[in-house]
């Protein structure tokens, strides 16, 4: 098509020199409206059974009265009062507590592996890497019962080693993220790094961690959201009832004899504040994006 | 400062030797430019004295220590790299600050030592900027000042100008001997594919191929005595031409027999003719520059029919493809009148520059020439040597 277009234009520059020049009629033109029309009115469709849940979390969580239906609310506040207190605030805190740990830990471990992956000579680096990505599909369903049995012998059914368990839950996948990342940032630097004899830890620390922030950071919200939503592991490995965290408190919502739809609705909402938040300031590292630009050419 | 020597230097990369048996001596204070057609070792051979590679055999020494296993950083060279290798995520002045933060060097006069490289490079007013906000000529500089500011024993330099446009490499070559000269003491070790760069920048030339060191000289003697084909061929713009011939050696006389016609060598060529220039066929390399039109000087050489297939302008003078029963030439025409292709043309070659080539090792079958007069060497190469 764009054939012809530039075929019949340098036709008409030409011949007739006196009329202006104007782009070919698109005859297709009322074709593609109908076809786009449809597109987005089934995208718009497919977009409202989506956000509907989310319409009714909003809603009910300042619903004093709020049932499982998606209704106008009796608006309040009550339900968020309610769940800010006593054993729920604190489920908050543990899981805060859960998931900045497993957070760290998997990252510090995760950009030390990962930098060893991309620069340096392993034995069976190839294989290694390989079973990297494949640890990081395997369920996490299938590792639990037996490191149940690991955790209850030891006593550590607990918060603190169910965090380090989770962090190892998501470091396989951490680390190739950031390994191609690290890979990214040129040797050429490092190489430039060392010879002002910089050791590896300052060239990690000064160069490489630097510039490969953004994979590294991409790395780090993906643990911290895989530990912060994590259900099954505190469900199974912590025993003590004040160390459960936010997800146990929602699933105990459930529990109880009548639902209470409104406060279900407000802790949910609070839980998701910190991802939103997240996800928010590393938008902005995201935008911001590679800084490679300049550093090195050809 | 010491010596570098290469002893034996051998780098195997799975098997495959790119550095063979590399003996090289740099003397202190030298400019000594590696070059070679990519894949030639030179970048490796560099990088082993950088220490980011180590040999697999042989030893590298600085005087008469021991260098081989030093790291890198112990070395007391300053490299400039291809990509430049500037820090992205830091200012021009950080990029510079690097080294000697990192080597934990007084802080009191570090920011005068930057303001005192950033005024000899010109680039004192690009502190605060990114290297990204840099053009390449200019981060070329800073990549140039944070090697100087270690004020090192050694530069080395892995073909800093090839990612500079035509007339910035013309001016950054011209600034780096400069600087050379200014830092009396400091041996550079400089590596290019550019034969050009080579030959205008470098105290001596080493050129290597495959691996393997094949010759070090000074320019002019690289361009007057190549010590094998691939040397006379490598150096010199346009390449020499290699022709087969034949060389009829009897008592007194000295019959050379190329491009169709007979004649005898001249009393100066057959002085340089090694012991191993027997009777028999040889490689014979003629310099476009000594194959020219037929008339043109007085001391005029057998005369050779040729046809003009092409015609490259440099200014000066014009490089024509000849061809000659089917053997392709390089000759150099005068502009006026211009050839046209497929025009015959009469030339004759300067009998006293041959260049004798044995068929089977193709080595030089020359004894060395000592230093020739200079007149001949500037008229020989003025299109290579840029104004500087």
């Amino acid at each position: 098509m764009t054939h012809n277009d530039s075929a019949s234009t340098s036709q008409v520059t030409t011949t007739v020199v006196d009329e202006p020049i104007r782009p070919p009629e698109n005859r297709q033109t009322q074709r593609t409206l109908v076809r786009s029309l449809t597109l987005h009115t089934i995208l718009a469709g497919l977009g409202i059974l989506f956000l509907a849940p989310m319409l009714w979390l909003f809603l009910a969580s300042i619903d004093s009265h709020a049932s499982w239906g998606i209704e106008w609310p009796h608006f309040s506040l009550i339900n968020f009062r309610h769940v800010l207190t006593g054993s729920l605030l604190h489920s908050l805190w543990n899981s805060v507590v859960l998931a900045f740990i497993s957070t760290t830990i998997a990252s510090v471990a995760g950009v030390f592996a990962a930098y060893a992956l991309s620069r340096r000579r392993i034995p069976f680096k190839g294989p290694l890497i390989l079973f990297i990505i494949f640890s990081s599909g395997v369920p996490l369903a299938i590792m639990v019962i037996p490191v149940y049995e690991i955790f209850s012998r030891f006593g550590f059914l607990s918060i603190l080693p169910t965090a380090v368990f989770l962090s190892v839950t998501s470091l396989p996948f951490e680390v190739y993220l950031m390994k191609n990342f690290i890979d990214a940032v040129p040797t050429d630097l490092e190489e430039a790094a060392r010879m002002e004899r910089a050791s590896t830890l300052q060239v990690l620390r000064r160069v490489v961690i630097p510039l490969a922030l953004p994979g590294i950071a991409a790395a780090a919200i993906f643990g911290f959201v895989n530990a912060w939503g994590s259900f099954v592991v505190p469900l199974i490995l912590i025993s003590p009832a004040n160390q459960q965290p936010a997800p146990i408190a929602i699933y105990t919502f459930l529990t109880l004899p009548k639902a209470q739809f409104g406060n279900i609705a407000a802790y949910s909402l609070i839980f998701c504040v910190p991802v939103f938040i997240l996800y928010a300031v590393s938008s902005r590292l995201f935008r911001e994006g590679f800084v490679l630009g300049g550093g090195v050419k050809g | 400062m010491n010596e570098i020597r290469f002893d034996h230097v051998w780098k195997l990369f799975e098997g495959n030797a790119v550095v063979s048996d590399l003996n090289l001596e740099i003397p202190c204070g030298e400019f000594l430019v590696l070059v070679g057609p990519s894949g030639c070792g030179k970048t490796t051979s560099l990088r082993m004295l950088a220490g980011l590679e180590r040999p697999s055999h042989g030893r590298i020494w600085i005087g008469d220590k021991d260098v081989t296993d030093v790291p890198t950083g112990q070395r007391d060279f300053s490299m400039v790299f291809q990509s430049y290798a500037l820090y992205p995520n830091m200012t021009v002045y950080k990029n510079l600050a690097f080294g000697p933060k990192v080597r934990k060097e007084p802080r009191d006069t570090l920011r005068q030592r930057i303001l005192d490289v950033a005024d000899l490079l010109e680039i004192r007013h690009l502190l605060d900027r990114a290297p990204a906000a840099l053009s390449g000529g200019q981060r070329q500089r800073v990549a140039l000042g944070r090697a100087l500011i270690r004020e090192p024993e050694v530069f080395l330099m892995d073909e800093p100008l090839s990612n500079l446009d035509a007339a910035l490499r013309v001016q950054m070559r011209a600034e780096l001997i400069r600087l050379h000269q200014r830092l009396e003491d400091t041996t550079t070790v400089y590596v290019t594919h550019d034969q050009v760069e080579a030959l205008t920048m470098g105290d001596r030339v080493a050129v290597l191929k495959d691996g393997v060191l094949l010759q070090v000289d000074s320019a002019n003697d690289l361009y007057e005595n190549p010590g094998s084909v691939f040397v006379g061929e490598f150096i010199g713009s346009p390449k020499m031409n290699i022709v087969p011939g034949t060389l009829h050696v009897s008592d007194g006389s000295i019959v050379i027999e190329c491009l169709g016609v007979r004649t005898d060598v001249t009393f100066e060529l057959a002085g340089r003719l090694g012991p191993s220039a027997t009777n028999g066929p040889v490689l014979i390399g003629i310099r476009p520059h000594d194959l020219h039109l037929a008339g043109e000087t007085a001391t005029d050489g057998p005369k050779v029919k040729v046809v003009v297939d092409i015609c490259e302008h440099t200014g000066t003078e014009i490089f024509a493809t000849v061809d000659l029963d089917g053997q392709r030439l390089i000759a150099r025409l005068p502009r006026s009148p211009v050839p046209l292709a497929g025009q015959s043309l009469e030339l004759t070659f300067n009998k006293d520059r041959l260049h004798l080539f044995d068929v089977e090792s193709r080595l030089s079958l020359m004894v060395r020439q000592p230093e020739r007069e200079h007149v001949t060497v500037t008229t020989e190469s003025s299109s290579e040597q840029p104004t500087l």
